[in-house]
């Protein structure tokens, strides 16, 4: 299908500015495919899924329960379905549905998109797909290094995020509202999202590398946690930084969260998904705690892992929502 | 910041990974173990030895702890209804077992006699039966053959995880026997199931046939010491490691008695 639009496809933030639009600032554009965005829909869902999946394959200990990859026990499908093989082939399940649903997704984007940098994108996770299957194979045959694993967590996070901002691109809300213009008011709220999108994704890394690295606190092998220890002990320290991190992140929302109140009150649009993620990041911070005061328990630590990463697609979306005008212009 | 947002975060996370890629498949990974060789008896004589019976002497002991036990705690199987179903009665963690007369019980104990001796020609045999490893705690020698069975008829994954020896991941899917041998002496290699994660033993690896593991009355006697002093050291999974000096004489038991405190 195609579509006549003046779109400026090489620039994805001034791409939908509408030739016409309606009083209430909506463009005429033929919509999109309503069935695109749903698929994007459930390509998100999917990969939450397939995060929560993973979430738990490491929190039970379950990495190494299938010794083998690309097939399980030689299989490609049919397992035993017993102990902690559940989780593991299970994950290695979804995977490959997520991986195919990446790419009927990529090819969908590729032959109907017009935006270029859009087909680019879908390549782009067809390739972040691909990477992160080899990584999680290649840490299975490594005996699951702490630098592939954490990597495999990491891209993971990434992925997701990818997904989230391809649906909201697909969206009617993306085609049909304009670029915010950039004034200074606007300037400083996409600082502010910038700043804690970044402030999160390091925080993201650093916890893959404590949870991979054995780096977490109140386990049976893990050091009492004392100013000597923390300066010896690498894990600790990494732990530590972790902390510092989650400061930085509470800092970084609270901005966030300030500049949304201050400047945009009047602005739904904004305040709002602002107000979910700073919920979110206290949210998280409780469960950060409940992690350790229950010695990594797996409930604990997935859970933390999983609202971490929904927390980093929630603030994608704000930051990617700080580039356009609400429906009916700025307040 | 328009151009960067092109390549925001489809390039960080992609980015992050290919360089992971190349670090790992470029990674030495000896270079985290220890280094190989005979660290467990400060080296020795050239080429195999035999035990001479005629002039040899025995170590033995006692291993005891002192204090309050902690109370056995019983192995959780019921999300696993495979393992359960094997067991009438609940199976209990063997992490710290203190006998009834204040004995303790698997703890690996040797004597570093130094030199490599012939390996026995009988292999060692640990065995995977309704979801726990038989022994616990074993010993074998370098190049002796361990056969590793599965005598449930279920799945299992063992998974030893040495730091000088190669580490492997073998999967058993049904009843079977695997067979193998380790190169370097090594005190200890952790076995671990990932299938079912409360399963897990501990295998020493030596250069000679001087070890023993104390089992219900928490003794041990090792013949066919050569005479000389030694060091006798003991190891305990989670009360950790002792060792005291002992001197072997001709036909004479040196007697080397530890003390773990709870």
């Amino acid at each position: 299908m195609s579509f006549e639009t003046t779109q400026d496809v090489r620039n994805p933030l001034a791409e939908a500015v509408p030739l016409a639009t309606s009083s209430r600032g909506v463009t005429n554009e033929p919509r999109t495919p309503v069935w695109r965005f749903r698929f994007a829909c459930t390509h998100v869902f999917f990969t939450y899924l397939l995060l929560i999946a993973g979430g738990l394959v490491t929190s039970l200990d379950a990495g190494l329960s299938v010794p083998d990859w690309p097939t399980s026990y030689g299989n490609w499908v049919f397992v035993q379905w017993i102990g902690n093989v559940r989780y593991e082939h299970g994950h290695r399940m979804i995977a490959s549905f997520v991986g195919l649903l990446t790419i009927v997704y990529a090819v969908w984007l590729w032959r109907s998109e017009q935006r270029r940098w859009l087909r680019w994108w879908g390549v782009g996770m067809l390739f972040a797909v691909c990477v992160q299957g080899l990584l999680g194979g290649l840490t299975v045959l490594h005996f699951l290094p702490p630098q592939i694993s954490a990597t495999h967590g990491t891209l993971a996070q990434t992925f997701f995020c990818m997904s989230v901002a391809a649906a909201y691109f697909v969206s009617d809300e993306w085609r049909e509202t304009r670029q915010r213009e950039a004034s200074k008011k606007t300037r400083g709220l996409r600082r502010a999202c910038w700043f804690a999108v970044g402030a999160v994704y390091v925080q993201l890394i650093l916890g893959a590398v404590v949870r991979h690295a054995g780096a977490v606190l109140g386990g049976e092998e893990s050091p009492p946690l004392t100013l000597e220890n923390f300066f010896s002990d690498p894990s600790l320290f990494v732990h530590g930084f972790h902390w510092i991190g989650a400061l930085t992140v509470l800092v970084a929302l609270s901005h966030l969260l300030h500049v949304a109140t201050w400047n945009h009150r009047k602005e739904s649009f904004i305040l709002r998904p602002v107000a979910a993620v700073f919920l979110l990041v206290l949210l998280q911070i409780g469960l950060g705690l409940w992690t350790v005061l229950s010695q990594t328990a797996p409930r604990a630590a997935t859970s933390h892992v999983v609202i971490g990463a929904l927390l980093l697609g929630s603030l994608v979306f704000v930051l990617l929502r700080s580039f356009r005008e609400p429906r009916g212009g700025t307040p | 910041m328009k151009q960067s947002w092109k390549l925001g975060l489809a390039t960080a996370g992609t980015a992050v990974a290919v360089v992971a890629l190349v670090v790992s498949c470029g990674a030495d990974t000896s270079k985290y173990r220890k280094t190989r060789g005979d660290t467990l008896t400060g080296g020795g004589a050239a080429g195999p030895r035999t035990v001479d019976l005629a002039t040899a002497g025995t170590v033995a002991g006692k291993i005891s702890f002192a204090g309050t036990p902690p109370a056995p705690k019983a192995i959780k199987m019921g999300g696993t209804p495979e393992c359960a179903a094997v067991h009438t009665v609940d199976v209990m963690d063997e992490k710290l077992v203190v006998n009834g007369d204040g004995t303790v019980k698997n703890c690996f104990v040797y004597v570093s006699v130094p030199g490599k001796y012939d390996p026995p020609s009988q292999p060692a045999e640990i065995d995977q039966k309704g979801c726990v490893y038989f022994p616990h705690v074993m010993g074998l020698q370098t190049g002796q053959q361990l056969n590793i069975k599965n005598s449930d008829n279920f799945l299992h994954n063992v998974h030893y995880i040495p730091e000088i020896n190669d580490e492997q991941n073998i999967g058993m899917s049904k009843i079977g026997v695997r067979e193998r041998s380790f190169e370097f002496a090594e005190v200890m290699i952790k076995f671990k199931c990932e299938v079912h994660p409360w399963m897990n033993a501990w295998v020493g690896v030596l250069d000679h046939p001087f070890f023993a593991v104390t089992g219900d009355d928490g003794s041990f006697s090792i013949p066919g010491v050569p005479p000389g002093t030694y060091d006798c050291v003991v190891w305990h999974e989670s009360l950790g490691e002792q060792r005291a000096s002992v001197t072997v004489a001709t036909g004479q038991t040196a007697q080397a008695d530890f003390s773990y405190s709870g």
